[in-house]
């Protein structure tokens, strides 16, 4: 549903050094961490930690700018 | 660390003052404090983030290189390290408060950063769409 219009990126365990310096920088300390950036990088609210539902997911996602 | 030499068109603004920082920060600059951990939660400029010097070639890796950044230490010695790498791997626009935290008058927050910080957080590069990142474990 959101192909073409969102991008999705998803870092597992540590070892890619894009990944591990995002996950630094924002203070990322548990997984799952879902984090949402408008087209413009700025950051879409707070990040979600943890286990989360479709229905908040796609709340985040129809929010994106 | 090794760092490439300057470009010859990338170049450092090394003479601001604190309010030409604090002008920068609210027209959208972020604020990067590259000491060590503890020396920033001891106190750091509100709604600075926190790269000590020696990780700031990885970190930066994710930062949009459009955005301008502004670096600042204890006293201007890490905060040129930062600044001249950041202008050798292409950031347009790098200013170095090179007096560092004993140059600020003003105030000075304590403890951790927080994912979101106000007025001046580093973007994250993007592809011109919105993005979602997860976090994620094999185990």
């Amino acid at each position: 549903m959101y192909k073409g219009t969102v991008d999705f990126r998803i870092y597992v365990d540590s070892g890619d050094p894009v990944g591990d310096a995002l996950a630094q920088q924002f203070n990322i300390q548990y997984v799952p961490t879902f984090m949402f950036a408008n087209a413009d990088g700025s950051l879409s609210g707070e990040p979600i930690v943890g286990g989360t539902d479709e229905a908040t997911l796609r709340k985040r996602l129809d929010a994106l700018k | 660390m090794l760092f490439a030499l300057l470009a010859s068109n990338q170049t450092v603004r090394k003479d601001i003052g604190a309010a030409e920082l604090l002008q920068l920060q609210g027209s959208g600059a972020s604020i990067v404090d590259v000491r060590t951990q503890g020396e920033f939660e001891a106190g750091h400029i509100a709604s600075a983030i926190n790269v000590p010097v020696d990780q700031i070639q990885q970190a930066s890796a994710a930062w949009d290189k459009n955005q301008p950044v502004v670096v600042y230490c204890a006293t201007g010695a890490r905060s040129a390290e930062a600044a001249t790498y950041l202008a050798s791997a292409g950031f347009r626009r790098v200013y170095d408060f090179a007096s560092g935290l004993v140059g600020w008058t003003g105030e000075l927050v304590s403890g951790k950063a927080t994912a979101a910080v106000p007025g001046g957080a580093a973007k994250i590069k993007t592809a011109g769409k919105p993005l979602l990142i997860e976090f994620a474990t094999s185990t």
